[in-house]
């Protein structure tokens, strides 16, 4: 099977590190520690899955996933947060901008396996 | 005749005032008689005689009443004034006239200088017209009085030599003694004490002359005022106390207060600060029975005086304020410049500067009127202190040298001994150590040996800080120890419990004498009802003379008394079923207060528990995001390890035979591990980990400091750090959205509950925080109020409080945010802290345009 590109967006240095060391063995691991960085890597790269920090300098996790959503509608969209703070994020669930939210700490396992079972077919 | 009996009537006085009444019948018959007897030998005109003897008895009620005013309390002023004034309007001659006026001067004395000066300048002219020199010099003398207590030196002096020279010239004893006794007051408070003394003896050897027992006992308070100025001390505690024995065997409540009010002045310089009270409290009490407002007024400034240097600001602020209404009132100088001064020091210990300068000048202005020299340099001692509080060290140092070269030309030793050392202070904060120890060492020195505690304590504590900079650590050691023993002695709880009791005592006494004589008034009129009613019934009595009516009239009087007896049974139960219902009321407001009082806790509590909250979300976030890239890297480099553990364990296996396709089967297995990667990014991982532990460490110690939140212990705390803890705490409320500016300056530790000064930057930071809608900043200042204080300003950019709630957002339950949002708590537990800490809080906001919170604490905590 043809290794999934997935891009990772956080604002802190240690948490996309933890990233790319934890997935890279299963996955093509794109970084970006802003939400303008990770535009530049959705218009060249082909990525499948997204992952975001909710909370960041300019605009939130959901913010960002809110603004991509039309252009990139295939893709799989995930929040991640230390406290599961918002309303915001369960009602971006609703509206399917938001597939999964992740509490941090993650679990590499669930993660893998959400993966797995969102491109099962 | 009619007069006296609307007179007496109805006062305690009334029987003398009969027996009074049938003395004079007597007179006047037994004088008609010798008139007649004379009549007859002289034979002068009859009308004449008649004109005689009624002049006779004119005297003679008028020398009878004198007579018996001359024992009566002041209390009785109004009415004896009055007395006098109907005396005036009969025919008496030109000297009791005189004598007349002058009474009722001296009456007006202590209340009235408007008063004072239109009955001596009556007495005055009528005095030179039946040339009566004796009254001339009374008059003068009380002229001189009023002088003096408005502070005209000066006019006061002219008046007393005046009265001196007339009495001199008819050897009048009393007015000689008198009028140097007042020259010797006049020259005291000039400071000018030799002259005053010289003065005094004058007045003490003819007093002993006449055996004037009041003179005697005024003199022995004059000496002993000299002496408190001057620094003796026990000296002048002597005096006082050989006055007042004087003044109690003679009975005389002015001179008892009065004695009574320099005692507790003395043994407040000394630091006793709860028997000074009590003799301020006895004084108070004699005062406003004697309608003293003079009295009263140097007692309420104290009784501010302790309040104030127990740090009980607002309660000083409260008595000395009461104590200047009053001197206004009677327009009393001097005693208005001091109360302005400590008014002003007041406003400079609690860091309103501008407010401080404002009453100092008052003050300053008034004194250099009055030229008293004493006080002129009191406030230029204040300041000093001012100027030194504003960092203005040359100026304060000009100040304090005219105060000390003033002092020293008065030969103040104690006051000397204080102007040193705050010369002393000023040149240690300029750090030219050698003049300050100079000062400090000579000012304490001196203080010590005058039992001037607050001075020495004042010189200790820095002399201490000196000795310390300059390397003398034993020095120091040894200041450091004297600071506190004077700090103990000045502050130490059980003094401060007993001025508190004292006070509680004191008021509770008051409203127990305020209602007796309430309920006396009350006995008194119901007294007047029923003279009344019995006038009545004599008079129906009288009419009817038959027995039978009589009979009836038993009969009827009879039935009333059993009627009444009816009646005032069934009051009696009235008033026991009332009590009963009363009592039941009273019942239910306790437990009505016990529940309200449970639900204040529980709503602190709340309260605290809310703030909590506030906490968990920001803790929660702040520390999940370590715990996240720290759990996730240990898991990566486990997994990298065993990669590379294979690649090791591939280069083990490799032997001299199997070289070449050993090394090729570990490049693929390094390619197929991704090796290069997992060495690459080993530093990476162990570098977020330290950093991660590192973050969380933080927290945790940040997180310890709020939980103590009921820590009732003070301690010394490091301002700075509280306030970056709750930074950090918050961090996820603001990060990324507000900028914080911070400004600290350079702060000592000062004395605090550091939990609860956490609860109070918590508080105003998330109001700043919540304030600003989108973006915005936040500045934090800190930086050294005067000596004494500590000042941080939390100012944001954020939305503004509007003008007619600003008066409202410490009131506890006010709340600007929806109902279950916020307890409306907050700031009125962030102003109860600052209170706990003796300091202040003030907010300036502006709609739109943001909020200020400006927060004073004092470095050291006084009092607790």
């Amino acid at each position: 099977m043809e290794q999934l590109n997935i891009l990772f967006v956080d604002d802190e240095l240690h948490n996309l590190n933890a990233f790319k060391s934890a997935f890279r063995r299963d996955y093509i691991v794109h970084l970006a520690d802003s939400a303008s960085k990770a535009m530049e890597i959705l218009a060249a790269e082909s990525i499948q899955i997204i992952i975001t920090d909710q909370r960041m300098p300019d605009v939130t996790g959901v913010e960002f996933l809110k603004k991509i959503t039309p252009q990139y509608a295939h893709t799989l969209r995930m929040v991640l947060s230390g406290f599961s703070d918002s309303e915001t994020i369960t009602q971006a669930i609703k509206d399917k901008t938001v597939h999964h939210f992740i509490n941090k700490p993650w679990d590499k396992q669930i993660i893998k396996s959400i993966i797995a079972k969102a491109f099962a077919n | 005749m009619k007069l006296f009996r609307c007179h007496f009537f109805g006062s305690p006085y009334h029987l003398l005032g009969l027996s009074l009444q049938v003395v004079l019948l007597i007179l006047l018959l037994s004088n008609y008689t010798i008139a007649q007897n004379s009549d007859e030998k002289d034979s002068l005109p009859n009308d004449i005689t008649r004109l005689k003897v009624f002049t006779n008895i004119k005297n003679l009620i008028l020398c009878s009443i004198l007579l018996l005013f001359s024992g009566v309390t002041l209390a009785q002023n109004i009415h004896t004034i009055d007395s006098l004034k109907k005396v005036l309007k009969t025919s008496i001659s030109g000297t009791k006239r005189v004598d007349s006026y002058n009474s009722i001067a001296k009456l007006y004395r202590e209340s009235d200088s408007i008063q004072v000066a239109h009955y001596t300048n009556k007495a005055i002219q009528l005095a030179k017209r039946v040339k009566y020199p004796k009254g001339i010099s009374t008059a003068y003398v009380h002229l001189g009085w009023i002088s003096l207590i408005k502070g005209n030196y000066k006019t006061s002096i002219n008046s007393f030599q005046e009265a001196l020279k007339i009495a001199d010239s008819i050897q009048f004893k009393k007015g000689i003694a008198d009028a140097h006794a007042f020259l010797g007051v006049v020259f005291t408070k000039k400071g000018e004490y030799a002259q005053a003394l010289l003065h005094y003896e004058r007045a003490n050897i003819i007093h002993q002359e006449i055996n004037d027992k009041e003179g005697l006992a005024y003199g022995y308070n004059n000496r002993g005022d000299i002496y408190r100025r001057k620094g003796e001390y026990p000296i002048a505690l002597e005096h006082y106390q050989q006055s007042l024995k004087i003044f109690k065997k003679i009975k005389i409540q002015k001179g008892i207060a009065y004695n009574y009010f320099d005692i507790g002045h003395v043994f407040r310089i000394w630091g006793n600060h709860s028997k000074a009270i009590e003799y301020f409290q006895k004084s108070l009490t004699i005062g406003e029975r004697t309608k003293d407002k003079r009295g009263i007024a140097g007692n309420y400034f104290q009784i501010g005086l302790i309040h104030q240097s127990q740090g009980n600001y607002s309660k000083a602020l409260e008595m000395l304020k009461k104590s200047l209404r009053t001197r206004k009132e009677i327009g009393e100088k001097e005693g208005m410049a001091v109360t302005y001064n400590n008014i002003g020091d007041i406003h400079r210990m609690r860091g309103n500067f501008k407010k401080a300068l404002e009453m100092y000048q008052k003050s300053l202005k008034i004194k250099i009127q009055i030229g008293d020299k004493g006080r002129i340099a009191v406030g230029y001692l204040s300041l000093g202190q001012l100027a030194l509080s504003n960092k203005e060290i040359e100026v304060a140092k000009k100040y304090f040298t005219q105060a000390l070269t003033l002092r020293q030309k008065l030969a103040q030793k104690d006051l000397v001994a204080e102007a040193k050392i705050f010369l002393g202070i000023a040149y240690y904060s300029q750090k030219s150590y050698k003049k300050a120890e100079k000062n400090l060492t000579q000012g304490i020195s001196v203080a010590k040996h005058t039992n001037h505690i607050s001075s020495v304590r004042n010189g200790a504590k820095y002399l201490s800080k000196l000795y310390e900079i300059i390397g003398k650590p034993q020095k120091a050691l040894e200041n450091h120890v004297l600071y506190k023993q004077m700090e103990d002695s000045l502050f130490n709880r059980k003094n401060t419990r007993q001025i508190t009791q004292l006070q509680e005592r004191y008021d509770a006494q008051k409203r127990e004498d305020s209602l007796k004589q309430h309920n006396a008034h009350k006995l008194l009129q119901a007294q007047i009802k029923t003279q009344k009613a019995n006038k009545k019934t004599a008079i129906t009595i009288f009419g009817l003379i038959s027995l039978g009516v009589l009979f009836i009239v038993l009969v009827f009087f009879y039935r009333l008394k059993q009627l009444n007896n009816q009646r005032l049974q069934s009051a009696n139960k009235e008033i026991k079923a009332k009590s009963e219902i009363v009592k039941k009321q009273r019942d239910k407001l306790a437990q009505t207060l016990q529940k309200l009082q449970s639900s204040q806790t529980q709503l602190i509590q709340f309260e605290k528990m809310a703030s909590l909250g506030q906490l968990t979300a920001g803790i929660a976030h702040e520390i999940n995001n370590p715990v996240n890239f720290i759990s996730s890297n240990v898991d990566s480099l486990r997994v990298n390890l065993q990669d590379i553990l294979k690649v090791v364990d591939a280069y083990e296996q490799l032997t001299p035979d199997n070289t070449t396709q050993q090394l090729a089967s570990i490049v693929a297995l390094k390619q197929e591990v991704q090796y290069q990667d997992a060495l690459d990014e080993m530093a990476d991982l162990i570098q977020g980990i330290e950093d991660g532990s590192q973050r969380t460490t933080h927290i945790v110690k940040g997180l310890r400091l709020f939980t103590r939140l009921d820590e009732d212990v003070l301690k010394k705390v490091q301002i700075h750090e509280n306030i970056d803890t709750t930074l950090m705490l918050l961090q996820n409320q603001y990060k990324h959205r507000i900028k914080i500016e911070k400004n600290y300056g350079d702060l000592p530790l000062i004395d605090g509950y550091p939990g609860k000064l956490n609860q109070v930057f918590m508080n105003l930071l998330v109001n700043a925080i919540q304030a600003i809608d989108n973006a915005g900043t936040i500045k934090i200042s800190t930086g050294l109020e005067g000596y004494q204080q500590v000042q941080i300003t939390i100012q944001d950019t954020g939305k503004g409080i509007p003008f007619h709630l600003q008066q409202q957002i410490f009131e506890p339950f006010f709340t600007t945010k929806e109902i279950g949002e916020g307890t409306g708590l907050g700031l009125s537990i962030v102003l109860g802290i600052i209170e706990k800490h003796q300091g202040k809080i003030e907010v300036e906001s502006k709609q739109g345009q943001g909020t200020r919170f400006s927060i004073t604490l004092p470095i050291e905590q006084i009092n607790s």
